[in-house]
């Protein structure tokens, strides 16, 4: 059976390679005309396109059947299907121009397909348009008669049509990107026109019918124009199509040579039936077909999406870079730098909503003069009412939408020349938008540029949306930080009150006394020796007192003052945990708190910030404090391990629970009832001790206390002393 | 009330404060008898029946209002006057006076004066 369909074919048809490139240009129409309807069947300009792009392939494809024909009479029912199709190949490059040009359709459409249906059923049932078929030097050919003055006017006559609506149209364009657009669209279809020169040989002129490679040229024009200059929303097609018709153009290549070659070698030489020759193309195309798509693929995003390379590097320098950044102004500075410097635009400006979702924008960046750019946008304003509603960018090049938000969106961004406006969304709400104004180079926004920003916006909303959480968290982490020391001084009060008012109090009440005694007469009678000897004992009380006073302000001022510098260095802890003591002491004893340090004698000195250590001892002797309540012991044991210090401060207050251990040294944790502990205590002790290059650890049994084992470096020069001296419970000091 | 000169009893752990009432009220007709801690100011009520105490509030060992309540437990109409620091002192003065509490004296003491006429008004002299 497959013999007789090939053996029927062959009767019909000859071999001639000058239909190949007519056929194949014919079947790349047909193709790219679907690829365009099928992206957008809506969009009346793809569905012109694709009536052009199908008027093409049935003039070209019955052409090249028409010169493979065996039979004259087969050859001119071709021809006369071609010269019909031709018929509407300037109909529909009339309509698609009206369609860009955003012109309604009129009478003239109508009547041109009106003429188009009568004269073509004169070139089909009647022998006055094709009257007969020549024989070529490149085969067979259509011979016109007097019949081809109406094809001919109307085909010229819908040509010229056009043509005058995109001259006197480009005059009147302002938009830049639309005037690209109609010139290209012109330079096409010029050249695309000249294949009109194939009307020579229908009168007998020896010319080559070239008007296939006229295609050819109009599809590279228009190709272009769709990647540069965003003609159509079809990038991605031309990109298909790309690699489609070089595929398509090995496969028919590789079939037609392959299949000659073997009819001559199998055939004739070897003497196989006529199917042998199909072997060979079809073991090659199905080895090198896959290959060859990945290969063309890479060439043509190579050399024809050449952008994408500098949007990589735009890609990577905001994924690695923008999106770490934790400071929202610098996000946005960033951000506009990079655009400007890479992608090279009149204008880049970002804004950027404050606070709320419904406060106003306000312009945070820009990369072009501001006074052109609104200092804010309340959300009520088009574009970020626009925005705020559709969450897509907005592209001024986009002129086949309408809708009555979209009008006064662009017509805002025609005002400041912008381009393009990306919205940066996250957690499904507008927080802000980046303007952008024309590339200086001229080039529009092609659909892949646009892919890359949508992507881009959205990495830049991801970060501002980080810097702004982090900000907010160092502020609550500020917050916490304050109430913390708001904590210490209210732990501290306890001790500045006793310690500093009651010296003053008892100095102010001596020389009170003193006073009224002298005035009530009280000293009347008593030796003067007896009385200067009052005034001296309430004097040295004062002088007492006053040392007292100053000496507890001095302890308390150098404690509470935050240290600048980070200053290790040897220190003494039992002289340290002492210090600390006289401040919290007052507060321990009337809690009926017993202390205890237990340090053997000559403990060699540690290597620490002082007031950071003073620091450390203060908030676990707090916490310490706080969970005995009343009535308890607070126990600093110290021992030399290694080649460090290892000072241990227990208590036999509540405990902590085992399931909350683990977590005492995390910020913001604490287990006291809330509003009551910051949570901030012990994580900022562990990172003063890890500063100090020591470590902290805590064990602790509920109900029967909690101790916490730090360890210092011993100071230089200890580390000797220590491993020579050997401690035993005789020489421990005990200090309460 | 006592016909020699008045009990003039103190509880309180600062001993300026006790040696500064002390030299004061001695010289105005009374007798001192000073106590560091709780526990020693109601032995030495048990042992002589004071006119009147002074008792701070925050002291190691017992607290101020245990103290109070344990001299009006032996003595119920003993006129007491507690004394303490100043924060916290609005709650805390409305709850002694609320036990019965003569009076409450913020320390350090602003006017001796004035602490002397509340003491003479508590026990009538």
């Amino acid at each position: 059976m497959v013999l007789s369909l090939y053996e029927s074919i062959a009767n019909l048809f000859r071999f001639n390679p000058h239909a190949l490139p007519v056929m194949f240009f014919g079947l790349l129409a047909l193709c790219f005309g679907l690829f365009v309807f099928m992206k957008n069947p809506a969009s009346v300009i793809n569905r012109r396109f694709f009536y052009f792009c199908l008027s093409i392939a049935f003039w070209l494809l019955p052409t090249s059947l028409g010169y493979l024909s065996v039979s004259e009479t087969q050859a001119a029912w071709l021809f006369r299907i071609d010269n019909t199709s031709v018929l509407f190949i300037s109909i529909s490059v009339y309509r698609f121009v009206r369609a860009f040009l955003g012109l309604p359709s009129d009478w003239k459409d109508g009547l041109g397909y009106l003429a188009a249906v009568m004269v073509s059923a004169l070139v089909l049932f009647t022998d006055t348009v094709v009257i007969g078929v020549r024989e070529m030097s490149w085969g067979p050919y259509p011979a016109w008669g007097f019949g081809s003055v109406l094809p001919l006017t109307l085909f010229f006559a819908y040509m010229m049509g056009s043509f005058l609506l995109l001259f006197r149209a480009l005059n009147r364009m302002e938009d830049e990107a639309q005037k690209n657009q109609a010139k290209y669209i012109l330079i096409g279809y010029g050249i695309a026109y000249t294949g009109s020169v194939d009307y020579l040989g229908a009168f007998g002129f020896d010319v080559y019918p070239f008007g296939f490679l006229s295609i050819g040229l109009f599809f590279l024009i228009i190709g272009f124009a769709i990647i540069q200059h965003h003609l159509m929303e079809i990038e991605i097609v031309v990109r298909r199509a790309t690699v489609f018709a070089g595929l398509f153009g090995f496969v028919y290549g590789t079939f037609a040579l392959l299949t000659v070659l073997g009819q001559e070698y199998f055939e004739k030489s070897l003497g196989w039936p006529g199917w042998a020759s199909l072997l060979p193309p079809i073991l090659v195309i199905t080895a090198v077909a896959k290959p060859l798509e990945s290969y063309l693929t890479e060439l043509t995003e190579r050399y024809l999406f050449q952008q994408k390379y500098d949007y990589r590097e735009l890609l990577k320098l905001f994924t690695g870079e923008v999106l770490t950044l934790l400071d929202v102004d610098q996000v946005m500075q960033n951000t506009a730098s990079a655009l400007d410097n890479i992608i090279k635009l009149e204008l880049c400006a970002i804004y950027l909503r404050d606070s709320g979702d419904s406060g106003p924008f306000m312009l945070k960046a820009a990369q072009s003069s501001r006074e052109a750019l609104p200092a804010q946008m309340d959300p009520t304003h088009p574009l970020a009412a626009y925005l705020s509603n559709t969450h897509q960018p907005l592209r001024m090049s986009d002129q086949h939408r309408t809708d009555t938000l979209l009008e006064g969106a662009r017509d805002f961004m025609k005002s400041l020349r912008g381009a393009i406006c990306l919205p940066l969304v996250s957690r499904y709400r507008l927080i802000g938008f980046i303007l952008l104004g024309t590339k200086k180079s001229g080039q529009t926004f092609t659909e892949g540029d646009v892919e890359v920003l949508v992507t881009l916006a959205r990495t830049v909303a991801i970060a501002m949306t980080n810097a702004q959480l982090f900000s907010q968290v160092s502020a609550m982490q500020a917050e916490a930080a304050q109430k913390e020391k708001m904590a210490v001084i209210g732990t501290l009060s306890s001790g500045i009150n006793h310690e500093i008012c009651n010296p003053l109090g008892i100095i102010r009440g001596q020389c009170e006394v003193f006073l009224l005694n002298f005035k009530e007469g009280l000293y009347d009678g008593w030796p003067e020796k007896k009385v200067i000897e009052q005034a001296v004992t309430i004097f040295n009380k004062v002088i007492k007192e006053t040392d007292r006073a100053t000496a507890i302000t001095k302890r308390l001022s150098t404690f509470a003052k935050p240290s600048k510098v980070f200053r290790p260095e040897a220190i003494e802890v039992v002289s340290e945990v002492r210090e600390v003591m006289d401040i919290l002491g007052h507060g321990l004893r009337v809690d009926n708190i017993r202390f205890a340090i237990e340090l053997p004698e000559g403990f060699p000195k540690i290597n620490c910030d002082r007031k950071q250590f003073q620091e450390v001892v203060f908030n676990i002797l707090r916490n310490a404090a706080q969970s005995i309540g009343s009535s308890g012991l607070i126990t600093v044991r110290a021992e030399v391990s290694g080649a460090g210090a290892r000072i241990l401060i227990s208590d036999n207050g509540c405990g902590i629970p085992a399931e909350k251990i683990g977590k005492i040294f995390d910020p913001f944790f604490t287990t006291k009832d809330p509003g009551k502990g910051t949570g901030l205590g012990l994580f900022i002790v562990k990172q003063v001790v890890e500063r100090n290059l020591g470590t902290i650890s805590v064990a602790s049994e509920t109900g029967k206390g909690t101790t916490f084992t730090l360890t210092f470096p011993l100071a230089e020069g200890q580390m000797s002393a220590a491993s020579q001296t050997v401690y035993s419970g005789a020489d421990r000091v005990k200090v309460s | 009330m006592s016909a020699t000169l008045p009990l003039l009893l103190t509880i309180d752990d600062e001993e300026e404060f006790t040696a500064f009432v002390k030299g004061y009220f001695e010289l105005r007709g009374f007798r001192i008898e000073t106590a560091p801690d709780g526990g020693t100011g109601i032995a030495i009520a048990q042992r002589e029946r004071p006119d009147i105490a002074l008792v701070d509030m925050k002291m190691p060992g017992k607290h101020g209002d245990e103290v109070f309540r344990e001299l009006r437990g032996m003595y119920p109409d003993l006129p007491v006057i507690m004394i303490t620091a100043s924060e916290g002192f609005g709650k805390t003065r409305q709850r002694m006076q609320d036990l019965g509490a003569y009076a409450c004296f913020d320390k350090p003491i602003q006017s001796i004066k004035e602490l002397e006429k509340t003491v003479r008004e508590a026990i009538g002299r």
